[in-house]
């Protein structure tokens, strides 16, 4: 195992911002962590840097215990939402830090920061001040930086959060593609559930301090076995199970592709609104017997107000438990 | 929160190491400024080495003494108003507007502030004085001193408001326009309420100058238009009324702390910052604002320019008549006649030389105090900023005099020659503090985190991050601390020695001869320490980031 976490805990006074969290991230896997703002990710992060103390539990990278190692001894590069580059020093400055604190020669650091500027694109702005820099720019000499002195696992807190959507899809496939060609094991936090498709091997959703699933991406898609996980990867039509296969008590999420409008429908409702979106119509229904709304993809428009008859693909039906919380 | 659990201390040092940080100034400060003004207190109510409180009761029942007392409040209380009140549009321009020669502008509204005291009285002498270009002569009046410290003052005004006025969201103003608010209105609902700190913090700031005002008030006021500073001078060097003397200086002590606590308080206040980034204010658009914007910057440049253009002119107006550079040549000819003139070239290598020490020491103690201050708690580092604070508003006389009265234990440094660069150090140190610890403090906590997890050790980190950050501010820090030294004139005239004497004291003493060739002859000194600060002013404004604070 590349990072190995175990029962970690770290409270804010008496909120439990981590709770008991045992993580395992392989060699060069991407990890992502997934979960609202305020559920603990970034603190997570913090934790395994070294940025601060915990109150319980164990930290290893590599098989070696980090617990009590201080920060700058810890192999972990750790990439800020905010980037936090040195303003009084170039970017070249700037990518080489990591390498002059590990005692590597000036020759050898100029080369190193020059290959790893190239690596993501930025050639020709060595000499540049970070302040003179495009947020995008200044996310790849973030990400240049943290990757120079080849910490065992880098860290990414949110790193795309401050751009605007167009260039967040381009930077994510780059961000992706430079870690694979360096071979990084990392651990990305975001609470966008795209960026973490889009970017990890495994994934955790974590809410209120706690990890409440971890999996690969389509794993949890489709077993996603709790209301709360469900909702997080973008699950919208949550409907009592019961309305699927009578007699059946709980709750289930319908795919929006999962239902078909036809004539001899068994199930019937009223178009609440139809819209157009990436090739097909998304029309809401709501039951006839107001128990829930629907939305499904259908390859026919649909008359708001007008009643349809539809079946549902009950083996494409998730079934999850009710949350407590 | 983040903070409480935070392993990367703001302190390189840890918990320890920030303690020492403290010790270091505070003794420096306990031994040089808090043992001097108690031994003034001790002398002052005890003459004859017992507690006695009949000359404390004397001066507080002395006609004259409150007279004094007096006026010195009333022309300070008059010297804020009418300095904010002029200074108030300029600081609008300066933070609203955008116009050519901008920079070059902002740092000349500088140059009064930090031209010597001497200089200022100088230069007013020239132009309302007896020996004047005007026939009207203003010297024993009030209205020559409010004239003067609004000059001195302007500068704290402008730049203190305007700095923060800058900070301000102009959407803001914008929102209340467009909900149907006046310019006007906007103004008074908008702008003013948000500004009240920081025309608070300047106005104590102007108060305490003015009120702790020396050298401009000795050189233009009289017998009747003085303040305790000055008499404190007069009680000591000419009835050699010491005990009178430590009694007004104690007074004044009182009234500085209150201040000082004041302006303390609004000054934190004024550190919130707006959450939004530096925005390149327009060019003035519409007519109206044009003849604002040029009525405001012409109003600055005759304000700021004339006495100093006046000094100069006046100093190349020769004693005979005629024009020339006959006051500059007598500078180096009237030492050969009396022995009593000072060498010019002997003042000059006094001064720089003394204002070297006091830059080394200044930059010293003040770089540790705003350290401690920037890595102490909230609590210790608001007490520790009002101590540091406290040479700021305890007037140089005080310090001089409180150097003769005390400095003769353990040691007696009274003859030492690094007593004078101690002093100045003392008067440079808040200054230094205030301009250093606002960019030490701004550094942020993300970066020295970012240099942790790239493998910098805390100590590597405060080296390569934050001391790099600082120094520009450490830089500005410094030209203050030479200029002040370069013209201090109130501590320097009680424990200046005879045989060497700074540029200012070699003013003071040109201009008590009768005569118009040592009247000239100290124009022309004055323009010389004018133009040595003014690059020292220069210095500073393009020194000065946008981290580096200002007062």
């Amino acid at each position: 195992m590349s990072l190995e976490t175990r029962s970690l805990s770290v409270a804010y006074g008496t909120t439990r911002a981590v709770r008991d969290v045992s993580l395992d991230v392989s060699r060069g896997e991407r990890f992502a962590i997934m979960g609202p703002s305020g559920s603990g990710k970034s603190t997570m992060l913090r934790a395994i840097a070294g940025l601060i103390r915990i109150d319980s539990g164990t930290i290893a990278i590599d098989g070696e215990d980090m617990t009590g190692t201080p920060a700058h001894r810890r192999p972990v590069g750790l990439m800020f939402q905010d980037y936090a580059l040195f303003p009084h020093m170039t970017v070249a400055e700037n990518v080489a830090y990591g390498l002059r604190m590990a005692g590597v020669s000036s020759r050898e650091r100029q080369l190193r920061s020059l290959e790893l500027l190239s690596l993501v694109g930025l050639d020709g702005f060595a000499n540049r001040m970070p302040t003179t820099l495009s947020g995008g720019e200044q996310q790849r000499v973030a990400l240049a930086r943290t990757l120079a002195p080849a910490p065992s696992v880098v860290l990414l807190d949110e790193p795309l959060g401050s751009l605007d959507v167009s260039l967040r899809e381009s930077l994510l496939t780059e961000t992706r593609s430079i870690l694979a060609s360096v071979g990084a094991t990392s651990m990305y936090v975001t609470h966008d559930r795209s960026e973490a498709f889009a970017f990890c091997d495994r994934m955790a959703i974590m809410y209120n301090g706690e990890i409440l699933r971890v999996g690969a991406p389509d794993e949890i898609w489709h077993q996603p076995r709790s209301e709360f996980v469900a909702k997080a990867i973008g699950q919208s039509n949550l409907v009592p199970l019961d309305v699927i296969e009578p007699g059946r008590a709980g709750l289930c999420f319908v795919p929006p592709d999962a239902c078909e409008m036809h004539m001899d429908g068994l199930l019937t409702g009223i178009v609440g609104s139809s819209r157009f979106e990436d090739g097909a119509h998304i029309v809401t229904v709501g039951l006839s017997d107001g128990t829930a709304q629907l939305e499904m993809s259908t390859p026919q428009r649909a008359t708001t107000g007008s009643t349809v008859r539809f079946d549902v693909d009950n083996d494409r039906v998730i079934v999850v438990s009710a949350d407590e919380v | 929160m983040d903070r409480d659990r935070s392993l990367i201390t703001r302190s390189p040092f840890g918990h320890l190491g920030t303690g020492a940080l403290v010790v270091i100034p505070t003794l420096f400060l306990a031994y040089f400024f808090v043992y001097p003004v108690v031994a003034i207190t001790v002398r002052g109510l005890t003459p004859e080495g017992v507690f006695n409180p009949a000359v404390l009761l004397d001066v507080l029942s002395s006609r004259t003494l409150q007279g004094v007392a007096a006026f010195t409040l009333w022309q300070a209380v008059l010297s804020t108003l009418l300095t904010v009140a002029v200074g108030l549009p300029a600081a609008w321009v300066f933070a609203r507007f955008d116009f050519p020669g901008k920079s070059v502008m902002r740092a000349a509204t500088l140059v009064p502030f930090v031209l010597p005291t001497l200089v200022v009285g100088t230069a007013f002498l020239a132009l309302i004085g007896p020996k004047g270009v005007t026939d009207i002569d203003l010297t024993g009046t009030l209205w020559v001193i409010l004239i003067a410290h609004v000059f001195y003052n302007y500068a704290i005004v402008v730049r203190g408001v305007g700095a923060y006025w800058e900070r301000i969201d102009p959407a803001l103003e914008d929102a209340a326009r467009s909900l149907g608010a006046s310019r006007l209105r906007t103004f008074r609902t908008v702008t003013l309420p948000l500004l009240k700190p920081a025309i608070a913090s300047t106005s104590a700031l102007v108060f305490l100058f003015s009120f702790t005002s020396f050298g401009v008030v000795l050189l233009l006021g009289d017998i009747n238009h003085s303040t305790i500073e000055v008499e404190i001078w007069r009680q000591t060097t000419a009835y050699l009324r010491l005990d009178i003397a430590s009694t007004l200086a104690i007074l004044q002590l009182i009234g500085v702390g209150v201040i000082l606590m004041m302006y303390g308080r609004y000054q934190r206040r004024t550190t919130i910052q707006f959450a939004h980034g530096t925005i390149r204010p327009p060019r003035p658009a519409t007519a109206a604002d044009r003849i604002a914007v040029g009525a405001v910057l012409a109003t600055t440049a005759f304000l700021l320019g004339l006495p100093l253009v006046i000094l100069i002119g006046r100093s190349l107006v020769n004693p005979q008549g005629g024009i020339g550079f006959a006051n500059y040549s007598n500078l180096f000819s009237l030492p050969a006649m009396s022995a009593s003139f000072v060498d010019p070239i002997d003042a000059i290598v006094n001064s720089l030389r003394f204002a070297l020490f006091a830059t080394v020491i200044a930059v010293l103690i003040g770089v540790l105090a705003s350290a401690a201050l920037s890595y102490s708690q909230k609590r210790t580092a608001r007490v520790f900023d009002l101590f540091v604070m406290l040479p700021l508003g305890t007037s140089a006389v005080t310090i001089g005099f409180g150097f003769l009265v005390a400095l003769g234990w353990p040691i007696d440094l009274r003859t030492s020659v690094m007593l004078i660069p101690i002093a100045h150090a003392l008067v440079a140190i808040p200054f230094m503090v205030r301009t250093t610890n606002p960019s030490m403090g701004s550094v942020q906590h993300r970066l020295r985190e970012a240099a942790a997890t790239l493998g910098a050790t805390p100590a590597r980190a405060w080296w390569t991050i934050d001391l790099r950050l600082v120094s520009r501010a450490i830089a500005v820090g410094a030209a203050f601390a030479f200029a002040i030294s370069m013209g201090e004139f109130g501590a320097t005239s009680f424990i200046t020695r005879p045989d060497s004497p700074t540029i200012p004291i070699a003013i003071f003493r040109l201009l008590g001869r009768p005569g118009s060739t040592p009247f000239g002859a100290a124009l022309a000194m004055s323009v010389l320490l004018m133009v040595i600060t003014g690059v020292a002013v220069f210095a500073i404004d393009v020194l000065r980031t946008p981290q580096a604070g200002d007062l």
